[in-house]
């Protein structure tokens, strides 16, 4: 899941960055508000935490211009501004949540998920797919009721593909959504990541649930695929 | 608390107490005035007529009695008259005749003789009327009829007058004879009767009395003639009978002597018996037992002082013998009658009468007076009890009258009072406007109307900007908390290796480094505000200042590839805080490092300017619009709101410059123009003259103290 740290606080930002990566968040970063704009534009983020107190162009006013202009990406405000008039402004303007600073990563890390969650229209935290199950909270997979252990990537990757679950996934989608501004792109890496994941979800269980669309990209098995299919 | 309202009310009613009282003294004494002046005026009038009636009243009583003592005077002679006349009448004489002058010096002569020779007297020369010559001897006298007795006159006979008073009382016969009707009965014809000297009228029959029995039967028979009511007033009517001017018998006629309805006896002074000369009434007052003094006149019944004189006959002396009735009686032998003193009556009348009430008119004037006076009196009290229960009620009502409608327009007055406590009450922390307009309360509350508007403008700037510092400070603390937290907490999710550890202590301590003088910022002002800094005076090189505050920030301006030039006079000095104007500088210069425009310069020009030093701090920077201008001063105020450039600067730079400068006497002016650059100028006070050194922290706090003498 790809977000957008927008703060221009650089030790702040040098925490939440390294704590949303090794959460297995993609980080990208503005240090203003033009910055940040023009990266919102450019990119598709799952989720988008927004400082208000922003060099050149301020958070509120950067939000009303995205909501103006249709983009409907998941805005988590993090500021530094603790009224209730603050949050209450602040999400009548088209923020979907409210945090302050100060607050625990846990917390940041928990709304996150939660935003992205729904940004699904999924409610429920544990991802099912057949005998797979992905807990979003504990970040652990089981098949079949045994733990897998996943890498942060792989198991990024995974979750993207449960989350679009019996829909294909171009390579150029988990690219955009799990790899950050500074990831090298480099052609197979997507694919060496998805045979890492074959290796250590569907090895030695059936059904397969990773699948292969050739030309378009993976896609998790979904309820009406065929399911004795091999990719 | 006190209310205005009736503290208002309380003085108008003082007032107009006062008002009402003294009107109504006023009104009060003027009308006593008028009503006393009436008074009096009408006292002197009613005592006026008062004098007149009582005038009157004497002249009234003087002349009653006058009148009265007329009236009893005209009664006494009319008495007296009447007196005289009945007794002539039953005297058998003419009351009309008087003694002639020869008669009465006979009769005066006569009365001398008499005294002188009391003893019988030589025979009286008589002539008979029928002739001279004597008398045949008359018939025995016979008793006259009663019918007849009172047709006839009396005579009186006096037998002896010579003798003493007590002699002649018993020796005294007094005869009535009875008259005979001349030529009637054959009487007359008697030659000796008619012609006895004795029996002057011979007439049968008669009576006879002794002396004193014949004066009593006189006074009865003349008493018989009176009838109750001839006379109104009290008479009494006495007779004295004696001798001439030698009374032997007085007798008072017993019927009338009256007084109203009483008989009373109105004692006579003996000096009335023998006078002579009492021709004239003489009025005198005379005690009557019940009845008071009484007026009477009293009056003898002879005019002229002379005594009424009756001739007396006298009868046979006791010694001759009795006649003896013969056909042809002998001739009796009279002794001559002595013509001397003769019987004499001397009528004294009174006439008294209850005196008339001489001061009625006059007891009934001053009585009238009395009461008028008292009248006037009375009305005039009444009146003025009147006028004074009338103030006194119309002072009442009034003033009840005024405690309620002072009552109610004080509150109307009040009201413009009542409309700005209500918008006073209004104003809240929400909203600090004055819900009023001025022109609702009038131009006496307008001065607090602008007032209380401008204060609370105050107030409400005050209020924001505190709200506003609040805010920002929170805010200001709260991001550098967050930074540190999060580093703290990545840090901690999973174990790291002890280079990382160190690298995260380090942006650890950074951040907290950053922290602390951020709040020392804050305290810094916070100290400021509340009073609590010293400024230390000392004599300060501004030169050498400036210079090393220059070298301090040429570092930091030498990584952002700006160049730092500074311009000092030498030997500039000052008395003042060093430290201070220090932190001055360095702000200002810091300040001209972070909004410089890379490769940009700054000027530090410190010169002296008259009596003061100016310090200049012009860098080459973006700049300012006015707007912002007029605003880097506030607390938290930072041009580009989220600049975080250095990092330290939290919009409190220019704040705690400008407080420090005022601390320093100085001021501090900014020219600026977006694009080009900016110059702070300091200018602080530094006297050309020889400066004394003052002592040290000699000044306590304020901005009002000076920095340097």
């Amino acid at each position: 899941m790809r977000v957008l740290l927008v703060e221009d606080n650089p030790q702040l930002v040098k925490a939440y960055r390294q704590g949303l990566e090794e959460e297995g968040f993609a980080v990208d970063v503005a240090t203003d508000g033009e910055e940040a704009d023009v990266k919102c534009r450019s990119t598709s983020y799952d989720v988008i935490v927004l400082d208000i107190m922003l060099p050149k162009v301020d958070g509120l006013t950067l939000l009303k211009r995205w909501r103006g202009s249709g983009i409907n990406t998941h805005v988590l405000m993090l500021t530094a501004k603790a009224t209730t008039a603050d949050k209450v402004g602040g999400l009548d303007i088209g923020a979907d949540d409210y945090l302050v600073k100060g607050a625990d990563m846990d917390e940041l890390f928990a709304r996150i998920r939660a935003l992205i969650r729904r940004g699904h229209q999924q409610k429920d935290p544990v991802l099912r797919c057949y005998n797979l199950e992905i807990d979003t909270a504990a970040r652990t997979v089981r098949r079949a009721g045994q733990v897998v252990h996943l890498t942060p990537r792989e198991y990024a990757l995974l979750e993207f593909l449960a989350y679009h679950r019996g829909k294909v996934v171009t390579r150029s989608m988990i690219w955009e959504h799990l790899y950050d501004e500074y990831d090298e792109n480099t052609s197979n890496v997507v694919d060496v990541y998805i045979r890492y994941l074959r290796n250590k979800v569907d090895k030695g269980f059936e059904p397969a649930l990773i699948l292969t669309r050739w030309g378009e990209g993976y896609m998790l098995r979904g309820d009406d695929d065929p399911p004795l299919q091999k990719g | 608390m006190r209310s205005i309202r009736r503290s208002l009310l309380g003085y108008l009613l003082v007032l107009i107490a006062l008002a009402l009282g003294a009107v109504g003294v006023l009104v009060d004494r003027f009308a006593n005035a008028a009503m006393r002046t009436r008074e009096t005026a009408e006292e002197e009038r009613i005592k006026r007529a008062f004098q007149l009636d009582e005038q009157e009243a004497k002249a009234r009583v003087e002349e009653a009695k006058r009148k009265f003592e007329a009236d009893l005077l005209a009664d006494a002679k009319r008495l007296a008259k009447e007196v005289q006349y009945k007794l002539a009448v039953i005297l058998g004489q003419n009351p009309e005749r008087r003694l002639t002058p020869t008669e009465w010096l006979v009769f005066q002569a006569g009365a001398f003789i008499a005294g002188q020779n009391p003893g019988p007297s030589p025979g009286p020369v008589f002539r008979s009327p029928g002739g001279p010559g004597r008398f045949p001897e008359p018939p025995p006298p016979v008793k006259a009829t009663e019918e007849e007795a009172r047709l006839f006159h009396l005579r009186v006979g006096l037998m002896e007058f010579a003798a003493p008073p007590a002699v002649l009382a018993t020796g005294i016969t007094i005869s009535a004879l009875q008259p005979r009707v001349p030529g009637g009965a054959g009487a007359f014809s008697d030659p000796r009767v008619f012609n006895d000297p004795r029996r002057y009228n011979p007439f049968p029959g008669w009576a006879e009395y002794d002396g004193p029995h014949m004066i009593t039967r006189v006074a009865e028979t003349l008493g018989k003639t009176f009838e109750d009511d001839d006379h109104p007033a009290g008479f009494q009517i006495t007779l004295i009978a004696g001798p001439y001017n030698r009374p032997v018998q007085v007798v008072t006629v017993p019927y009338p002597a009256r007084v109203g309805t009483d008989r009373v006896q109105l004692p006579l002074g003996t000096e009335w018996y023998t006078a002579d000369q009492e021709a004239e009434p003489k009025f005198d007052e005379v005690a009557v037992p019940g009845h008071g003094a009484l007026r009477r006149v009293v009056a003898g019944a002879s005019p002229n002082g002379r005594p009424m004189v009756f001739s007396v006959w006298i009868p046979s002396p006791p010694s001759l013998s009795p006649p003896v009735p013969v056909p042809n009686p002998p001739a009796v032998q009279f002794r001559p009658i002595p013509r001397g003193p003769h019987l004499s009556f001397r009528v004294v009348v009174q006439v008294a009468r209850a005196p008339i009430v001489l001061d009625d008119g006059l007891t009934v004037a001053r009585e009238k007076h009395d009461d008028q006076l008292a009248r006037v009196r009375t009305e005039t009290q009444l009146e003025l009890a009147n006028l004074r229960a009338r103030l006194v009620v119309i002072g009442a009502v009034t003033f009840a009258a005024l405690v309620l409608g002072g009552w109610f327009f004080v509150a109307r007055g009040l009201a413009p009072l009542h409309i700005l406590s209500d918008a006073v009450s209004r104003v809240s922390e929400k909203d600090f406007r004055l819900p009023v307009v001025s022109t609702e309360l009038g131009h006496e509350l307008a001065p607090i109307h602008a007032r209380i508007t401008q204060t609370l403008t105050l107030l409400q700037r005050a209020f924001a900007r505190e709200k506003q510092a609040v805010a920002d400070i929170s805010h200001e603390l709260r991001t550098p908390i967050a930074s540190l937290l999060a580093t703290i907490d990545v840090a901690l999710r999973k174990p790291r290796t002890p280079e990382q550890y160190r690298t995260t202590l380090e942006e650890c301590r950074l951040i907290s480094k950053q922290l602390g003088q951020l709040v020392e910022r804050i305290m810094t002002l916070a100290s400021l505000d509340a009073g609590n800094d010293h400024t230390h005076v000392a004599r300060t090189d501004a030169s050498e200042l400036a210079s090393g505050c220059a070298a301090v920030i040429r570092p930091l301006a030498a990584a952002n590839n700006i160049t730092v030039a500074v311009r000092a006079e030498d030997e500039l000095m000052l008395h003042t805080d060093p430290g201070k104007l220090r932190e001055v500088l360095m702000n200002l210069l810091h300040n001209a490092v972070e909004y410089n425009d890379p490769t940009g310069t700054i000027d530090l020009t410190v010169r002296r300017a008259g009596e003061t030093a100016v310090f200049e701090v012009r860098d080459t920077g973006i700049g300012m619009t006015p707007e912002v201008r007029d605003r880097i001063f506030e607390r938290f105020y930072r041009a580009d709101s989220s600049r975080h450039s250095t990092g330290v600067h939290a919009g409190l730079g220019l704040a705690i410059v400008k407080e420090y400068v005022a601390r320093l006497n100085g001021t501090i002016t900014v020219e600026s123009e977006p694009g080009k650059g900016t110059t702070f100028r300091v200018t602080l006070p530094a006297p050309s003259g020889a400066p004394t050194p003052v002592p040290t922290d000699r000044a306590k706090s304020g901005r009002a103290v000076p920095a340097a003498s």
